[in-house]
């Protein structure tokens, strides 16, 4: 019998995929979120965790730039 | 140089140069009379300038023995809607074509016989470059500029040279020269000039619906010929007429620093000075009489 | 990105809405023929060209004949336009359609082109109008007037005066362009930093259409105003017409086109008259895509730094939108693009294209010939800066794996590519992602293939 899981599929470069295999490392065993590792950029995870995802990756973009005060 | 693309307005703007042939020799003989002609291409020109607010167009007159700018549509046309566009075109574009025949006519008074009535197209063809590059560096966006010769002289051999150089440098401006030939034999001088600026070149084969065929072919915009069917050139006649008597050669010599043209053997090229040697198909037989008569 | 577009050729479709009788109607006025000409794609008003003293219908495949095949979508482009605007009449023989111009179309753009059309009102004598204003001080009331309205339209403290729109007519301008919640200042919305970064005639179009389609609610003929704004693009700049020569409508309209700065009004000892400005005459020039570029005020450098010759409150705050403005000088106004301004643009709804777009329009002259005109370093780097904002792509889906055998996951694969919702699958494992949408119909394939 087939078996069909819900969930969100994503796609991005390598860096953001390692980046997200990093961030599924770092959580608690009870709220880690990627159910499969599909290829070195494509995954699917749990469907709820979308903006918990995107808040990460802002934030880790926000580390990596420099705004010279004004 | 080509103008940058950044200054053209977008596809549609076109600046409409327009040759007239006012040759009296070639109209007191044709099928359509001036008058009919005249009629067609007015209402041609209004339409031309119907199609866009910024579209121009400018007249110029190739006449037998003289040129001139006969109307300017951003000079002549500042006020003139309210009475009507046709009626102050019309108006103003016969007068200076009259004023114009006149002088033409005075200039001929002292002309010798047994010369091919062609009309003065080299001079009009400089003269419509010319305004075109002013275009150019005026500086301030301007339109898709074309040149259309409506022609029906002969072609006159003596005006070799300097037709293939308006030609050479509408090419190098990137100026389609599209040509409407409305005599008996083929031109030549205006196929070439088609052919080698990409415009259209067309012998109209009934000259009562001139009005259709200058509507059909030649009003369309430079950037929608490229999607469009349009008449092709069949056969382009490309031979040459020679420097030094201007007469039309199949076969003949060429200098190869400047590649100018000669029916016979020179001694030295009139051009640009470089001296040939001897004539190697004159063989011997030939070579003694050379020395002896002095070439001039 | 959400894809909003306020694309200012609406004003054609509006035309192109209008009853047939209507329609017909306009085309009775010489000048709204060639407007509508000029409003064409160039192959359409190439057809009309040619078409225009045929009086048998040609078949729609000799009119395919005219174009080579790669133009065959312009050439379909066309058709539909021509079709729409009524100009061209279909006419279904039993084997195959054929077209005709309008014949009410054909002839009057016939008198036209053979007589020259002439405009229902001429200017007034010079004798009875006092002192008309040049045509630069014209272009800077036109210019006024259009910035002050423009600028109450987007945040009415703004504005050094207000217009005399009721503030019902400000607000249905501003519908779709302005978001108010309550107890909070309005602030715009997506269509409207989009409007803002819009072209002058783009704007005026848009505002026009506005009110023409408000008028219809209050009883006035849709047609009339359309033909009198068509008509009105071809008096001459800085001409002197007697409101005598218009109708009620007319004149209530001409009011509202002075607050726009479409026209002057003056009044002279015994008559009135109106002076139509250059956006007036503009106005057919921008029914196409080309824009009129006016003088452009922005330097952009390479090193990311913005400064704009302009002392307009209009221009800081469109400049306010996406860069960091700095300085504010009397003639000046210095700003750099900065990462966090343009996140912020961004998050507003605005595409990096519409700002180098708007950059490069209003390039100033000095810089407007060079190519490019605005740095590729500076355009490279917010389009890089935008895309760095979507690295990540989500879509809600459904993984199906333990297949039983290979020719159940080929035909299921099979079936999810046809219905266009296959995200991903793997021969190997046997696994495949399917978008959600078609979760059932997967289901029931599956439980059909049993």
């Amino acid at each position: 019998m087939v078996n069909a899981t819900k969930g969100l599929f994503i796609s991005c470069d390598i860096p953001m995929a390692q980046f997200i295999i990093n961030l599924n490392a770092s959580m608690p065993a009870s709220q880690k979120f990627i159910i499969h590792v599909l290829d070195s950029t494509h995954f699917f995870v749990q469907p709820d965790v979308a903006g918990m995802i995107r808040s990460a990756i802002s934030e880790f973009r926000d580390q990596n730039s420099y705004e010279k005060p004004s | 140089m080509a103008s940058a693309p950044s200054k053209l307005y977008a596809d549609d703007v076109s600046l409409v140069v327009v040759l007239l042939d006012t040759n009296p020799f070639f109209w007191s003989s044709s099928s359509l009379s001036f008058l009919q002609f005249l009629s067609h291409v007015l209402s041609f020109l209004n339409s031309i300038l119907t199609l866009n607010q910024l579209n121009q167009v400018v007249v110029i007159a190739t006449g037998y023995n003289s040129c001139d700018y006969i109307f300017d549509s951003s000079l002549d046309l500042k006020r003139s809607l309210e009475n009507g566009r046709m009626p102050v075109m019309c108006s103003s574009l016969l007068q200076k074509l009259e004023e114009f025949s006149f002088k033409d006519e005075q200039l001929s008074k002292e002309e010798p016989e047994g010369r091919i009535k062609c009309s003065l197209l080299s001079g009009s063809l400089s003269m419509a470059l010319c305004y075109i590059q002013r275009v150019f560096r005026s500086g301030a966006l301007h339109p898709h500029p074309r040149i259309l010769c409506l022609q029906g002289s002969p072609d006159g051999p003596e005006q070799y040279v300097a037709i293939m150089n308006a030609i050479f440098s509408a090419q190098r401006s990137v100026v389609p020269i599209d040509s409407c030939y409305m005599g008996a034999q083929n031109s030549a001088f205006l196929q070439q000039a088609s052919y080698i600026t990409g415009g259209v070149h067309h012998k109209p084969q009934n000259l009562d619906g001139l009005f259709q065929y200058l509507m059909t072919i030649f009003a369309a915009d430079l950037h929608s010929r490229s999607f469009l069917h349009l008449p092709k050139p069949v056969g382009v006649d490309f031979r040459a007429s020679c420097f030094c008597h201007k007469n039309t050669i199949d076969m003949g010599y060429i200098c190869s620093v400047c590649l100018s043209i000669f029916c016979k053997h020179h001694k030295k090229c009139s051009t640009c000075g470089s001296v040939f040697g001897q004539a190697q198909s004159e063989a011997a037989s030939a070579s003694d009489k050379k020395r002896k008569t002095p070439e001039t | 990105m959400p894809q909003v577009k306020i694309i200012a050729k609406n004003f054609m479709d509006m035309v192109a809405s209008l009853p047939a009788i209507k329609l017909d109607m306009l085309y009775r006025n010489q000048f709204i023929c060639e407007a509508i000409l000029r409003s064409l794609p160039p192959l359409a008003k190439k057809y009309v060209l040619q078409m225009l003293y045929i009086d048998v219908p040609i078949t729609s495949k000799s009119l395919q004949e005219w174009v080579i095949a790669d133009g065959s979508s312009k050439h379909k482009v066309a058709i539909d336009r021509l079709i729409q605007l009524r100009v061209l009449e279909v006419i279904d023989r039993k084997k195959e359609t054929a077209y005709k111009l309008n014949s009410t179309f054909q002839t009057n753009l016939r008198k036209h082109l053979i007589n020259g059309g002439i405009l229902p009102r001429e200017p007034m004598p010079s004798n009875v109008t006092a002192r008309l204003p040049t045509l630069e001080e014209l272009d800077a009331y036109a210019h006024g007037q259009w910035e002050c309205f423009l600028l109450q339209l987007i945040s009415s403290g703004q504005a050094e005066r207000s217009t005399s729109f009721s503030s019902s007519m400000m607000r249905i301008f501003q519908r779709g362009l302005l978001r108010q919640r309550e107890k909070e200042v309005p602030r715009l919305t997506e269509s409207g930093f989009q409007f803002l970064l819009m072209d002058t005639n783009a704007q005026l179009w848009y505002v026009i259409r506005e009110y023409i389609s408000n008028s219809e609610e209050q009883g006035v003929d849709q047609a009339d105003l359309i033909a009198f704004l068509l008509e009105l693009s071809f008096h001459t700049t800085g001409e002197a017409y007697s409101l005598n020569t218009l109708t009620d409508d007319q004149r209530a309209m001409i009011k509202d086109l002075a607050d726009l700065g479409l026209v002057k009004l003056q009044q002279g000892r015994k008559e009135s008259w109106f002076i139509p400005t250059k956006l007036a005459t503009n106005l057919s020039v921008s029914l196409t895509d080309s824009s009129l570029r006016k003088q452009g005020f922005v330097v952009v450098e390479t090193n990311f730094r913005l400064y704009a010759y302009s002392s307009s409150k209009l221009h800081c705050e469109i400049l306010r939108l996406f860069s960091r403005v700095e300085y504010q000088l009397p003639n000046l106004i210095v700003g750099a693009i900065t990462k966090e301004s343009l996140y912020n643009a961004f998050e507003n709804g605005i595409t990096a294209e519409q700002i180098i777009t708007f950059l490069q329009q209003n390039a100033h002259p000095r810089v407007a010939e060079k190519t490019p005109a605005v740095p590729e370093n500076v355009t490279d780097q917010i389009r890089l800066w935008e895309t760095d904002l979507n690295r990540v792509e989500m879509t809600p889906a459904h993984c199906y794996d333990e297949f039983p055998s290979r020719d159940v996951f080929e035909a299921a694969s099979d079936f999810a590519r046809v219905h266009c919702g296959l995200l991903w699958e793997d021969p190997k494992k046997m696994r495949m992602v399917v978008k959600a949408e078609i979760h059932m119909l997967m289901r029931e394939h599956l439980r059909g293939n049993k």
